[in-house]
């Protein structure tokens, strides 16, 4: 069906959108929404999966889709927190540069 | 219809130690929250002890009825959760939990000292060749300010007063909250405790949420010692890991997609090859083997956390690769997948070693070293993946067996790293000289962890030596594990070198503690001896996914 198509389509679109972000940006805060962009891109592609049989839905791909919210609020609030704290000890919203010195 | 070897269905029994080994580091973790961080090493003790007795229960249970099988509340596959042990998985908890807590052991001397090292200010030599160096301070409307001091080291014949010392003032100064670590044991714990049931899970879905709870596990730690330096580390790693999450994610998704289900044994009898599973297989590949190869670099992290990563948090994206590798992947797809990662295995081993040859300092020795170790573990997969020959089960025991001795080995080497560079305040090699004499034990577990990281095990890379020997196509793998260990031998001489002299040129900062000595040598001999015995490996014969005589 061709909603199904469109949504799972877009789906990898987003994923990869978000893969380019995430290796080429470099503000930490770009590179967690990108983050966020594939986790959804998944659920996206899941819910089409849901649909796949079309008069009875699956619940379970909608299921999956709630256990990757969990996870990917978590790791959301986890990676935002320590943006902000390289924030306060840098002055600055990138990756601190390692100058492998003990 | 099937291309893959099934896997031998598990016996039902009882799932309370299983159950345990899961439930007791978790609830332990959750008191500490709620009594008191200070209560934390006593918990920690009390869930090793527990889970100890546990394992030794779900190991008898496993080894006389054989795989077992745990529906959780009663519910099957596929839309119910199972947990599987079998002979891997039991050996590899027991590798976790011994691992685990040796290194814990480790941990509860080695923060205080570590601390009181860096804490400690001495009054400056008099002499001309002191050197103060100060890094710029960072205005951010709040007054931050790095200040590193650095003594030259001293000759012997100064009086103590003269003592070097590596003072390093925090972003903070919380200098004296600081000395406990107290938050590493709760995290630890969670960790542990993830760890496990990734181990005992028999759904992949079940094995992607235990490994989210062991990266949000491993971020926290990573970050404990504060500083731009740890967080910067903290976030490449969740950044890291949060995106081969979403590539194994994505692989799962789509393997759900084709076949209905995300149980390793139903999605066994279920797969069959085409493009989906193609693309499916690359993804969870290339995702759970990023996983597999980042660990931070040496005093990034406090040295019982760079200890725990790199020889456990490892493992668990490569026990889900074997399970994936050998008992879900169809064995058409295989061949062709193999030749790659043994390429990748044999190019980690001789870049790493190659650069850990070149290095001048013992840190850096050390993390490419450690690189090339992971290599030998992706070996295991070109000579183990013809899965009816004989020599392919030999590949599989050995590739096993050296992952669970890699990690006795790498978490010794790098307690010990920490230890010589704590002493010496510096890492560079040429201040080694005689260092022998300063701390006989220490040189000792060195050389017996750098033994192992050179034979990888005497029976693991023996096993993967005969298996690349008789296995015609695979001669070049014995090669470069034969390779590696020459290289490894001469890193690991290039430290052991000047350490035995006999003249000292320095003094050290303050004598270790005896278990900060002691007990990264116990990990080393314990390297060592699963080097040489091989009861472990009629462990492993129980739900291999080969066929063995007799069975």
């Amino acid at each position: 069906m061709i909603s199904n198509l469109i949504f799972s389509m877009a789906a990898m679109g987003l994923f990869t959108i978000g893969l380019y972000i995430v290796l080429i940006e470099a503000h930490l805060l770009r590179k967690i929404m990108a983050l966020n962009i594939m986790g959804s891109s998944i659920f996206l592609l899941l819910i089409a999966i849901a649909a796949r049989h079309s008069p009875p839905i699956d619940p379970l791909p909608h299921a999956i889709v709630l256990i990757g919210l969990v996870i990917m609020v978590s790791f959301t609030a986890l990676a935002l927190r320590l943006a902000r704290r390289i924030d306060q000890e840098t002055g600055q919203t990138c990756l601190p540069k390692d100058d492998w010195s003990i | 219809m099937s291309h893959s070897l099934l896997t031998t269905l598990g016996v039902m029994g009882n799932p309370l130690w299983a159950t345990l080994v899961i439930m007791l580091p978790l609830l332990a973790a959750a008191l500490i929250v709620i009594v008191g961080h200070r209560s934390g090493p006593w918990f920690a003790l009390a869930a090793t002890v527990g889970v100890l007795v546990s394992l030794f229960k779900l190991a008898e249970s496993v080894w006389i009825n054989g795989p077992q099988e745990y529906p959780i509340g009663g519910w099957n596959a596929p839309l119910g959760i199972q947990w599987y042990a079998d002979g891997l998985t039991v050996l590899m908890l027991l590798m976790m939990a011994i691992v685990g807590s040796l290194v814990t052991g480790y941990a509860v001397k080695s923060f205080r000292y570590s601390e009181s090292i860096r804490f400690k200010t001495q009054k400056p030599p008099a002499t001309p060749e002191t050197t103060v160096k100060l890094l710029p301070r960072y205005e951010n409307g709040v007054s931050h300010s790095t200040e590193r001091l650095k003594y030259p080291l001293v000759s012997v014949a100064d009086p103590p007063s003269t003592l070097p010392a590596l003072v390093e003032e925090s972003m903070d100064n919380r200098a004296s909250s600081k000395s406990d670590y107290l938050l590493f044991w709760p995290l630890w714990l969670l960790l542990w405790s993830g760890l496990n049931g990734l181990l005992l899970s028999a759904d992949l879905l079940n094995g992607y949420i235990c490994l989210e709870i062991v990266t949000l596990a491993t971020v926290p730690l990573l970050i404990l010692k504060g500083g731009a330096m740890a967080l910067g580390t903290g976030m490449r790693y969740l950044l890291i890991a949060w995106t081969a999450s979403l590539f194994y994610l994505l692989g799962l998704v789509l393997l759900y997609r084709a076949f209905g289900t995300f149980d390793i044994q139903l999605l066994a009898l279920e797969i069959g090859s085409g493009p989906t599973t193609w693309m499916a297989i690359l993804l969870i590949i290339v995702g759970l083997l990023i996983k597999t190869s980042f660990f931070p670099f040496l005093f990034r992290a406090p040295a019982p956390v760079t200890a725990l990563v790199a020889a456990l948090v490892i493992k668990a994206p490569f026990y889900l690769l074997l399970r994936l590798w050998f008992e879900v992947f169809p064995t058409t797809v295989l061949p062709y997948i193999s030749n790659i990662l043994g390429a990748l295995g044999a190019l980690a081993i001789v870049w790493g070693g190659w650069q850990a040859v070149q290095q001048q300092r013992l840190t850096l020795l050390i993390a490419y070293g450690a690189v090339a170790q992971v290599g030998y573990l992706l070996l295991l997969f070109p000579l183990a993946s013809g899965i009816t020959d004989l020599w392919s089960l030999t590949a599989w025991q050995g590739g096993v067996y050296f992952a669970i001795g890699h990690a006795f080995a790498i978490a010794a080497m790098f307690l010990v790293a920490d230890n010589i560079v704590q002493l010496l305040g510096t890492d560079h090699l040429d201040k080694l000289h005689g260092f022998g004499r300063i701390d006989p034990i220490s040189l000792v577990t060195f050389a017996l962890a750098g033994v192992s990281m050179m034979g990888g095990g005497l029976v693991a890379s023996g096993l993967l030596l005969k298996a690349a020997w008789i296995s015609h196509q695979w001669w070049w793998i014995g090669g470069i594990v034969t390779g590696g260990g020459l290289l490894a031998a001469a890193y690991v001489f290039k430290v052991l070198k000047p350490a035995f002299e006999k003249t000292i040129s320095y003094q050290l900062a303050e004598p270790l503690p005896l278990s900060m000595k002691w007990i990264p040598l116990l990990l080393a001999i314990a390297a060592i001896v699963l080097g040489l015995v091989t009861t472990p490996l009629t462990l492993l014969e129980i739900g291999a996914p080969f066929e063995y005589e007799g069975q």
